[in-house]
């Protein structure tokens, strides 16, 4: 790949910089100066993901971040320069929690870190919405482009749970489901501190009371959410709830072994991380005043 | 790596074989081989040699489905062959490709094996992966082939590529480099489902997709065949161009105007226009303008030395425009 790391703007890109006229500030100008990535002669690195496109973006979910959840967070000095893998809890049936995550590691870290989730694998077929996640640095999950993301250094996000703990029922927030080991053992592999991430806030942000089994079976969803709104809201219930977002972030874990070691080892150092990572949800309960605090 | 110098190879002169040679390819690594090393080629074509015969090129014209053909190895006894002979235009019938792409590479490899050939470098190509929406960012060679499995019309691109797999495995005397190369681009080169895609000044997308594309040189691609002949490697390589970039990019560098269908309706709309004659982009790539099919290179980098030497614009550049000018 292309060494240089040049944002260039393609010859007519009216719209694009329409937009910027309008949407960026001194604040998003910054960090897009200061995001470190490898990008090639167009500004796309290996994956496709494209800085000033995110920055654009990043103006409206900085929006939400700020404004519409509030969100406290705590510890971003903590997070190591490169390689690192962010854990998080994962809940509210829409990711709610990745995207402020991935706003609070470009806002509020130094320098700003642009987060890759590893997405869903129906993602790719949406339109817009798969372009937009791939210029964003979103990557559909898979383990060797995780590893291959670590080896050059990014900040990658993984939700251990994964819908588990997104399609959980409002009876269970908070509670930690089942960890995968893959993390640990690409942690192990690449030898990447992980640094667990407690998120408050999402797991109410849509309150789902019953998970319609059969109807997800039917449109081939992973899980088919009720909220508890859904008679006072009609459809809008399923768009998240002004809940106040409380991020903590861990002190980085190192750990050392053989990635090739049996399920039993692995998921030792992995209850660990389950551990580290209930910590931080209680300190965000713990500092929530109330769930729609202000 | 300095196993890769034209000086080293200066000093071994082999006979090389490279059949399919007046196709774009061919030519391109005819001229080049000529001029950077010192081996003698032999050049097999069921087609007519236009050009000029240089110095320590032979020229056969000779179908490799007919008899004739075995004839050339059992008498010149090459140490390296190049094969080229490759149909990829998808109007050709499938069953006739399947006899071209198939059957003659497998009689290739018969008389490269009965013939004593040391060397065989066989060109495949990235799109065999097909392009899915659950592909790896970032593809590796170990990953299966998928291309057939969503378009048994394209089975004898997988089956070429399965063919040469088994035979690396199966025959190791034979030492053999089968490459990967992504849409090939160039003056030379007047094929390919990219060329296709690009001829006309209108092309069709599907709205809300943009995948990412890779290009490669056909200068760079001659140099990855260079390596793949001369070093010292046997195995499956992925070539990779100078870069990646979105195909709304590439098209608005190249000018051409987008068409933008919402994807339900792109196979029709492309259907109807391919066989008006409006579109040039065959019914089967409709998935490559909706998802990526991208390829990595970190294996033909670090164990065959390989870098491209043109940059993503000037490989850009090299692509025809509409009328089939070329620019740079």
């Amino acid at each position: 790949m292309v060494a240089e790391a040049v944002i260039v703007y393609g010859p007519a890109m009216g719209l694009a910089e329409r937009i910027d006229d309008v949407v960026m500030d001194d604040e998003l100008r910054s960090i897009l100066e200061r995001i470190p990535n490898k990008l090639n002669e167009f500004g796309y690195d290996p994956w496709g993901m494209h800085p000033p496109t995110a920055v654009r973006f990043l103006a409206a979910t900085r929006w939400l971040y700020r404004k519409y959840f509030r969100t406290e967070t705590h510890g971003t000095e903590g997070i190591p320069d490169g390689r690192v893998l962010l854990i998080a809890n994962h809940g509210g049936q829409i990711p709610m929690d990745g995207l402020v995550v991935g706003t609070a590691a470009i806002l509020e870290a130094d320098p700003p870190r642009i987060v890759r989730a590893m997405v869903e694998r129906w993602v790719p077929t949406l339109p817009f919405v798969s372009s937009l996640f791939v210029r964003c640095g979103q990557i559909v999950g898979n383990r060797e482009d995780c590893r291959k993301l670590l080896e050059n250094d990014e900040c990658v996000l993984v939700f251990p749970e994964g819908v588990r703990g997104s399609g959980k029922t409002i009876w269970h927030r908070y509670e930690l489901q089942r960890f995968g080991l893959g993390f640990m053992r690409l942690a192990l592999e690449t030898g990447t501190p992980i640094v667990p991430v407690g998120v408050v806030g999402s797991e109410e942000s849509i309150p789902s009371v019953y998970d319609v089994k059969a109807l997800a079976r039917l449109v081939g969803a992973p899980y088919a959410p009720l909220p508890a709104t859904l008679p006072l809201l009609g459809p809008l219930a399923y768009a998240p709830l002004p809940t106040k977002f409380i991020l903590n972030f861990g002190a980085p874990m190192r750990f050392e072994g053989d990635p090739d070691a049996s399920d039993a080892e692995v998921s030792d150092k992995v209850e660990q991380v389950k551990t580290a990572l209930a910590e931080m949800i209680a300190r965000g309960l713990q500092q929530r005043r109330g769930v729609f605090a202000r | 790596m300095a196993a890769a110098t034209p000086r080293k190879s200066r000093r071994v002169p082999r006979t090389i074989l490279i059949t399919g040679v007046c196709g774009g390819v061919g030519r391109v690594l005819l001229r080049h081989l000529l001029d950077a090393t010192n081996h003698r080629i032999i050049g097999l074509d069921k087609r007519n040699w236009v050009l000029d015969v240089p110095d320590r090129f032979d020229f056969r014209r000779v179908d490799l489905r007919r008899g004739g053909a075995e004839d050339v190895f059992r008498t010149e006894r090459p140490w390296g062959v190049i094969h080229l002979a490759f149909v990829s235009d998808q109007r050709v019938p499938k069953a006739k490709r399947h006899v071209i792409n198939v059957q003659a590479t497998q009689r290739v490899l018969e008389w490269c094996k009965r013939h004593g050939a040391k060397k065989v470098v066989m060109l495949s190509r990235a799109s065999v992966y097909g392009a899915r929406p659950d592909n790896p960012s970032l593809i590796d060679e170990d990953m299966p082939l998928k291309l057939g499995a969503d378009y048994t019309e394209l089975s004898d691109l997988v089956e070429f590529d399965h063919l040469c797999r088994s035979w690396m495995w199966e025959h190791r005397k034979l030492q053999m480099v089968l490459l990967r190369p992504v849409n090939i681009v160039g003056p030379n080169i007047r094929e390919g489902m990219l060329y296709q895609y690009l001829r006309g000044p209108r092309v069709l997308t599907a709205l809300g997709f943009d995948p990412m594309i890779q290009l490669i040189h056909e200068r760079d691609v001659i140099r990855a065949i260079q390596l793949g002949l001369e070093q010292k490697a046997r195995g499956i390589y992925n070539v990779p161009g100078p870069g990646t970039l979105p195909l709304t990019e590439l098209l608005r560098t190249l000018g051409r105007r987008r068409i933008p269908i919402p994807h339900p309706l792109l196979a029709a709309a492309d259907r109807f226009a391919f066989s008006v004659g409006r579109s040039a982009l065959p019914p089967h790539a409709i998935d490559f303008v909706r998802y990526s099919c991208v390829v990595d290179g970190s294996r033909i980098r670090q164990e065959l030395g390989y870098e491209p030497s043109m940059t993503l614009r000037e490989t850009i550049a090299a692509i025809p425009t509409h009328h089939g000018a070329i620019l740079a």
